[in-house]
């Protein structure tokens, strides 16, 4: 009877537990025009993503990162692939059956580490059935602070092999200081910024990478209050990262929608000032430091 | 006498590189209308383009547009659009005249033609149309969101006394939005912890104009991402509907893996079932004899 009772005790917990389980996908097309319908020209019919008669068009993209980079790839935002870049740091792909109009694509580099460098975009056009060839993506180099022992603040992460990396460290948009370091063969390194020099402020922190004439970079930030650090980095403390799942992406540009123009309740202002600007109300500028930190 | 020329030779020097400065360098946000004639006759359908144009990556624009003179916006298209998400859909309100609009780039447009969207308009009298973009608002993509103003300048058109016979939509599209991925969460922050789902796709063709949503087996409603869900999505199903501008539809359901995760339930019941089954037929034996 015991066992019984245990089972059926214990038997809603197993489903609690499932109930926040993910959640399979299925997509239905219903692509069936129904409204409106336009004039005699065009027409086709719709199967799956391939509608009409209009030609399917193609993006080939190429770039350079560092060796075993793993590059993560949006389409309008959203994350669509992952390529991971040869020894030379170089990586490329084909991304077919686009329908015709305008894309951006972004770019996202993350390191062994799961540290990662800025989005850069590439916006193209597709207007037929051909190939459109985009420019090189320059990825920027991964960045992340390490507090070492208390004592000194590192700035590590991954660029291209040997490459110049100049770091810059601002507070509220004024250089305070600047270095230059250089990268090893592997696209690692490492930097000391000091740590005893920052007074209570807020610091955003710039890496540049320099290469063939285009600069790309990533941007950190940290703060030091009653003589402690805080780092922007790491789950939960990644800046507009609403729902602390180490990502900004749809679910965060919703929960931020929700607030947009709202009074916002107490466990959500304590978020807001956490993550976005922290003036208190959800606007566009909370909607502008999400749009930077978007990782899809 | 030289020196009057040098005085004059310094100020003209000063003076020109910045006026050159501010056409070239400042971020603007206009609408433009294709081709070079700058006349349409009277009833006839047109198009114009509002752009943002900028050195400075921009990932976030907001204005209201304002159309004065002879004319109706027939339709708005969004499908070419470098905005990513909307923050406030551009749409044709019935209630006001004018079309307020915010909305996101990820990542940051720079560049000389950013098309935001394109309002497809009709001419109904001669006379001279105004399209204005007001309370222009851009934001610097550069992770503190950096106020940028962005000049505008109203775009005038006439409308000639001549009748126009041109009838033909300017746009067609039969293409559904792209195929999507809804997200189903819940947050305790924002809704004590009731199911949200959250959405997003694109239309290259005409534009996303609304989503729609259905739980279960109950009625499509309007919706927007995030959409509290009244049922639990455990049991239910949900289907997210994207429509775009010209009524093309998409759907996106999202399973639950109700089977998979509720079989553990139903294997312990089925065995405690089983086991009080057993005792109760043990005890009633030990009864008899």
């Amino acid at each position: 009877m015991f066992i019984v009772i245990l089972l059926l005790a214990v038997a809603p917990v197993i489903v609690r537990a499932g109930s926040n389980a993910l959640f399979q996908l299925e997509i239905q097309n219903s692509a069936t025009p129904t409204l409106s319908t336009p004039s005699s020209q065009g027409g086709g019919s719709s199967i799956g993503n391939q509608v009409n008669n209009l030609p399917l068009g193609s993006y080939s993209f190429s770039g350079v990162s560092f060796s075993g980079a793993k590059i993560e790839i949006m389409k309008d935002g959203e994350a669509y692939t992952q390529v991971v870049a040869d020894a030379g740091g170089n990586f490329s792909g084909l991304i077919s059956g686009l329908n015709q109009g305008t894309y951006t694509f972004g770019f996202i580099v993350y390191d062994k580490n799961n540290h990662h460098s800025d989005l850069v975009t590439q916006g193209i056009s597709i207007t037929g059935s051909g190939l459109v060839t985009g420019s090189i993506v320059e990825l920027p180099p991964t960045v992340t602070i390490i507090e070492d022992e208390g004592k000194k603040l590192n700035l590590t992460g991954y660029g291209k092999k040997d490459s110049n990396i100049d770091i810059v460290i601002s507070s509220n948009s004024k250089e305070i200081s600047k270095i230059s370091a250089q990268s090893l063969n592997d696209g690692y390194y490492i930097v000391d910024i000091g740590k005893l020099e920052f007074e209570e402020d807020y610091y955003d922190v710039f890496v540049y990478e320099s290469r063939a004439g285009a600069v790309a970079k990533t941007k950190i930030s940290f703060s030091v209050s009653n003589k402690r650090v805080i780092l922007k980095e790491g789950e939960c403390l990644v800046r507009a990262d609403l729902n602390c799942d180490g990502r900004v992406n749809l679910i965060d540009f919703s929960i931020a929608s929700y607030w947009y123009n709202r009074t916002l309740t107490n466990d959500f202002l304590d978020i807001e000032k956490g993550r976005l600007n922290g003036d208190g109300q959800v606007n566009l500028i909370d909607f502008s430091i999400m749009a930077y930190f978007w990782t899809g | 006498m030289k020196i009057y020329w040098i005085i004059i030779i310094f100020v003209f020097a000063l003076y020109i590189p910045s006026q050159v400065r501010a056409v070239a360098g400042d971020p603007q946000l206009f609408f433009t209308k294709k081709g070079t004639i700058q006349n349409v006759k009277n009833g006839e359908r047109f198009s114009v383009d509002l752009v943002l144009s900028s050195s400075t990556p921009i990932n976030v624009v907001n204005g209201i547009v304002d159309i004065s003179g002879p004319a109706e916006v027939e339709q708005i298209i969004t499908g070419s659009s470098i905005i990513s998400q909307w923050i406030e859909p551009v749409q044709i309100r019935k209630d006001i005249s004018t079309i307020p609009f915010s909305g996101v780039v990820f990542g940051g447009y720079a560049g000389d033609i950013g098309q935001v969207f394109t309002l497809v308009l009709k001419s109904k009298n001669p006379g001279e149309i105004l399209v204005t973009v007001k309370n222009t608002q851009g934001y610097i993509n550069d992770g503190n969101g950096t106020y940028i103003a962005l000049k505008s300048a109203p775009l005038k058109i006439n409308v000639t006394s001549e009748d126009s016979h041109i009838v033909s939509p300017v746009i067609q599209d039969t293409t559904p939005p792209e195929e999507f991925s809804p997200e189903v969460y819940r947050d305790s922050v924002l809704t004590e912890n009731k199911w949200l789902v959250s959405f997003i796709t694109q239309d290259k063709g005409s534009g996303i104009e609304r989503y729609m949503v259905k739980e279960g087996s109950g009625d499509f409603v309007d919706a927007a991402s995030p959409y509290v869900l009244k049922s639990d999505p455990i049991n239910e199903e949900i289907t997210v509907r994207a429509i775009d501008r010209l009524g093309n539809m998409r759907d996106a359901v999202v399973t639950p893996l109700d089977s998979k995760e509720q079989n553990p339930y139903i294997f312990l019941l089925f065995v405690a079932g089983l086991l009080l089954v057993s005792l109760t037929w043990r005890n009633k034996t030990k009864i008899k004899k």
